[in-house]
């Protein structure tokens, strides 16, 4: 099913970069700096009103010869989960960071505004993270009982391939989404349990799939 | 004029790509599965093993309990090896082994000291307990020759753990 999806996507974005052949392009010229830009995430946040998952996060990204965009993001994210009836239930908030680079396969305007992009992110977490209700089954010793684990702590490393389009709404002002596929490297597991969600990486299993939504806004150029 | 067109373009391209990637990670979120396919068995695995050649062999009717328990976990089988459940509430398992040849019946007991460790698997899954073996011996006046631990992690995976030589 993930490849079929996956497929259909990677369809999509190349349908998607035919079409974005227009022109004027972005002048490739020599210029080393063209600004850089705040993204702030809006999806994540908005999806406290209708999932146990939510979130946001800042990211700073600058722009290098219109076609190399590094960028560093900070975040933060929270989740409640629970199981199928209800018994139990993991609780998690936490800082992460990604680190990364887009490299825009199909650009439009003299800051490279408006772009269609592939990249990477290597993404980091280290977080709390509390269980209630963990039950144990009956055994050929002992009854069946419940255990809270309030007190777990784990740390993750995952990396990101992701594509999307960023378009100039205003000024300095822009919007962009990208679609993610997620690995996780290496996961450092509490001391009693594996942790059901990763805050940046989303719940744990691998491969995983995330779309944001940024709202970016071109920093003022300082130099006179 | 160009500039117009070429920005609504790619304001087109940006809703129409973002919908139906929207459109598929939904679809992705409901493809998620929330049954546990994880094993839940944590048993200690004892191969039985001569003490003269040292190689893998088989007893027959075999009767097999927990001390200060009487529901049998074996019962007049005939097996190559034990699966053995852990006591998740104290730190060492005994188990009395039976076996009924001709009209004799031999008795021994396997003395299992481990640590045990609670452990949350997931929230489909839920828990189980995780044990480190620490020493592993034979009641001495048995059949039972040795026990030997080789491999002292036990974790919800068919491996062998203890060799025991008769």
């Amino acid at each position: 099913m993930s490849k079929f999806i996956y497929s259909l996507l990677i369809f999509s974005t190349l349908s998607l970069t035919a079409l974005a052949q227009t022109k004027p392009k972005a002048a490739k010229d020599s210029v080393l700096y063209h600004g850089t830009q705040l993204g702030i995430s809006l999806a994540e946040p908005l999806k406290s009103f209708f999932s146990p998952t939510w979130g946001s996060s800042v990211q700073l990204d600058v722009n290098l010869l219109n076609r190399f965009f590094p960028l560093i993001e900070l975040g933060y994210a929270q989740a409640k989960l629970t199981n199928q009836d209800q018994s139990s239930r993991f609780d998690t908030k936490g800082l992460y960071f990604r680190a990364g680079i887009n490299l825009p396969l199909a650009t439009e305007g003299p800051n490279a505004e408006n772009q269609f992009f592939v990249g990477a992110r290597f993404g980091f977490s280290s977080f709390d993270y509390s269980i209630s209700g963990g039950s144990f089954e009956e055994t050929y010793w002992n009854d069946s009982y419940m255990r809270d684990f309030p007190d777990e702590h784990a740390r993750a490393t995952w990396g990101e391939l992701l594509a999307g389009l960023r378009i100039q709404l205003w000024g300095p002002i822009s919007l962009g989404w990208s679609g993610r596929m997620k690995t996780s490297f290496k996961i450092w597991n509490g001391a009693h349990s594996v942790p059901a969600y990763i805050p940046g990486y989303g719940r744990n299993q691998k491969p995983n799939y995330d779309l944001l939504l940024h709202l970016y806004y071109r920093l003022p150029d300082f130099k006179n | 004029m160009l500039r117009n067109a070429t920005t609504t373009s790619w304001i087109r391209n940006f809703s129409l790509s973002a919908v139906l990637t929207l459109l598929l990670v939904v679809l992705q979120a409901c493809a998620s599965n929330p049954n546990c396919y994880e094993s839940k068995e944590v048993l200690v695995y004892c191969g039985f093993y001569s003490g003269e050649t040292g190689k893998a062999g088989s007893i027959e009717k075999v009767s097999l309990r927990g001390l200060d328990n009487d529901s049998l976990i074996y019962d007049n089988k005939t097996l190559s090896k034990l699966a053995l459940p852990l006591r998740s509430d104290a730190q060492e398992s005994v188990f009395i082994i039976e076996v009924q040849q001709s009209s004799a019946l031999f008795r021994d007991s396997l003395r299992i000291s481990h640590s045990n460790n609670e452990w949350f698997i997931s929230m489909e899954c839920g828990c189980i307990v995780l044990h480190t073996l620490l020493d592993a011996r034979a009641g001495g006046a048995g059949f039972i020759d040795s026990v030997r631990i080789v491999d002292p992690e036990i974790k919800n995976a068919v491996t062998e753990h203890v060799k025991i030589y008769l």
